[in-house]
């Protein structure tokens, strides 16, 4: 039954139309935003979260119709900076080494 | 009783006060946000408990969930767009009212009536939980594998359009959690050479990666529907005013507690039918529609009061009925605690005081809700397309936490590729939690039930709670063959 239920849902996918679902996102969106998550996962594993973070979020923001260049630099900085804090001085977690943040544990 | 009352102490300590606040504030936003649900957020949340006190992520997680059930109001009222699917009924009556100048009066309703609603769910999970627990102590294992075939059926074809899709996702979901080492061979499973997964897959992962993944995916596309400024106008509710909803609540917090209940319903479905009863039970229905309170509060008074109601059979029998409670699931588990009967004995105190924080963050949400009115309505203008990498950058950050190790992260990626791809084709997501957490149960207890009756077959349908749970899934099974039937002979 899961080989069957399997199978079913794999050729489901296949058959699916893009308009199929308007509460999820579109494949071309949600196809380049999984690349682009697989490449940030990818490259923290290289040069740590934060590092990466700095292209991911433009990245992502561009991919999703963010078009306020300003915007978009300013919440980067802030969001990596408040992540960084938040990782080093509250969770005090160690994480992979990062590229420019240093080490953060 | 003491241990109910021992509970109040356990939930009122700094940290766990904190925790409910920055829980239901943190909730409250996230359900104001369009494409944020409690489920996102706790998904979010839940990889960062590892190293948090009990009753700090449980705090947490009960103010963001109490929280965003109010939360999705606010768009529902102003922009009407409903931030949760269960604000859905919200907008009838919500929109027509800020549309008249009165939004502040409409988002006061909302805000009174999600409380009303939490507050009457907080009491029936501390009065039928105990009770529940009592009953659960006669089930042997036979009678937990038909719990756990049963809380996997009823959801799985209950949450599905296609009967068919809802039972496969469950199936993945088992396929899922019998990854790792069988517990009586102590031989690996599913692992495919992979060290990391010898003991399984690590839940928060799985549900990190099912739950966070695919909603922030769909904010890239909501950005694109950019929504326009929203303002609060007018002048707020009244005592008076707010007593005069006092029936509705109450009809409305049972309805919400029944559907809560039942395993596979949800916000939504209680939110709909609390407005649909309420509409008939009024006297003059003519003005339902055009911007009636009571329409706001009955929507919003049920489907809260479905919040807290929802986690009686996942604290009592450790089967639970939706997503969330299943995330709920998820965070004890993670402490160590395992929902059932054994754990209202082992950790009472714990599980008491998670009541006590379901009831407190009610009134919490009061005090949030009326304070930052104006701030949550200003969230409406939060670009998602900027928040989505934010939530995808948390999520895989919090997943390597959890463990150190850059493996889950991967996975966490993986399972959000197949949540993807299987949302898109209609497989609904919760089933597979509830396989991943049940299925195991439900293979544990078989074998025991097996080795106990010495491979009595016979045993399964031994007790009259055996039969029972037997007929109740032929029920459920028969249930979407009897909708069928019905819409043809409607349409003949």
């Amino acid at each position: 039954m899961i080989a069957f239920s399997a199978i079913s849902a794999i050729n489901q996918i296949l058959r699916t139309r893009d308009s199929a679902r308007t509460s999820e996102a579109s494949l071309i969106h949600g196809l380049a935003g999984l690349a682009l998550l697989g490449l940030f996962v990818a490259s923290a594993s290289a040069m740590g979260f934060l590092t990466s973070a700095l292209w991911f979020l433009p990245a992502m923001a561009m991919l999703g119709g963010e078009r306020h260049g300003w915007r978009v630099v300013l919440i980067t900085l802030l969001f990596t900076l408040l992540a960084w804090l938040l990782f080093h001085l509250v969770f005090a977690q160690s994480m992979p080494p990062e590229f420019i943040f240093g080490e953060v544990r | 009783m003491m241990e109910l009352l021992g509970g109040v102490m356990a939930a009122i300590t700094p940290e766990s006060l904190l925790a409910m606040l920055a829980g239901t504030a943190a909730g409250i936003l996230v359900g104001a946000i369009p494409g944020l649900t409690a489920t996102l957020a706790m998904a979010l949340l839940l990889p960062f408990t590892y190293t948090m006190e009990p009753l700090t992520s449980l705090g947490m997680m009960a103010g963001i969930y109490n929280g965003s059930m109010y939360g999705g109001a606010i768009p529902a009222i102003l922009m009407k767009i409903p931030g949760t699917p269960s604000a859905v009924a919200t907008v009838f009556d919500g929109h027509p009212l800020a549309n008249s100048g009165r939004a502040k009066f409409a988002l006061h309703v909302a805000l009174c009536s999600s409380a009303a609603g939490a507050v009457i769910s907080a009491v029936a999970l501390m009065l039928l939980a105990p009770p529940l627990v009592a009953f659960a102590l006669k089930f042997g294992p036979v009678e937990y594998f038909w719990i756990a075939i049963f809380g996997m059926t009823s959801v799985s074809l209950l949450l599905a359009n296609a009967p068919a899709k809802g039972i496969a996702s469950a199936l993945l979901g088992v396929t899922v959690g019998i990854v790792g080492m069988d517990m009586v061979s102590g031989a690996e499973r599913l692992v495919f050479g992979i060290r990391h997964i010898a003991g399984g897959i690590n839940i928060a992962v799985l549900l990190t990666g099912l739950f966070a993944i695919p909603p922030a995916l769909a904010m890239l596309e909501a950005n694109s529907r950019r929504l326009g400024n929203a303002t609060v106008t007018g002048v707020g509710i009244t005592l008076r005013e707010a007593l005069g909803l006092v029936k509705t609540w109450l009809r409305s917090g049972l309805i919400g507690v029944v559907v809560g209940v039942m395993p596979g319903a949800g916000g939504n479905l209680a939110g709909i039918l609390s407005y649909a009863e309420e509409k008939r039970a009024a006297k003059d229905a003519s003005r339902f529609g055009q911007g009636d309170p009571r329409g706001i509060a009955a929507s919003e008074c049920g489907n809260n009061s479905d919040n807290a109601s929802s986690l009686i059979p996942t604290l009592a029998l450790g089967v639970p009925g939706n997503s969330v409670a299943a995330l709920m699931m998820g965070a004890m588990l993670i402490q160590g605690l395992n929902p059932g009967p054994a754990l209202f004995s082992q950790s009472g105190e714990v599980v008491y005081g998670f009541m006590w924080q379901m009831l407190l963050t009610a009134f919490m949400m009061l005090g949030v809700g009326f304070a930052g009115a104006g701030l949550f309505a200003r969230m409406l203008r939060v670009p998602t397309g900027l928040l989505a990498p934010m939530i995808l950058v948390v999520c895989s950050t919090g997943t390597y936490a959890a463990s150190n190790s850059m493996v889950d992260v991967w996975i966490m990626l993986v399972v959000g590729i197949a949540a993807f791809f299987l949302s898109r084709s209609g497989y609904p997501i919760a089933p597979i939690v509830l396989g991943a957490i049940l299925g195991p149960m439900a293979e544990s207890s078989f074998r025991q039930a097996l080795l106990i009756s010495r491979g009595d077959p016979l045993a399964f349908a031994a007790s009259p709670i055996s039969l029972t749970l037997i007929a109740l899934i032929i029920a459920v099974l028969l249930f979407p063959l009897w909708r069928r039937w019905r819409h043809k002979m409607a349409a003949a």
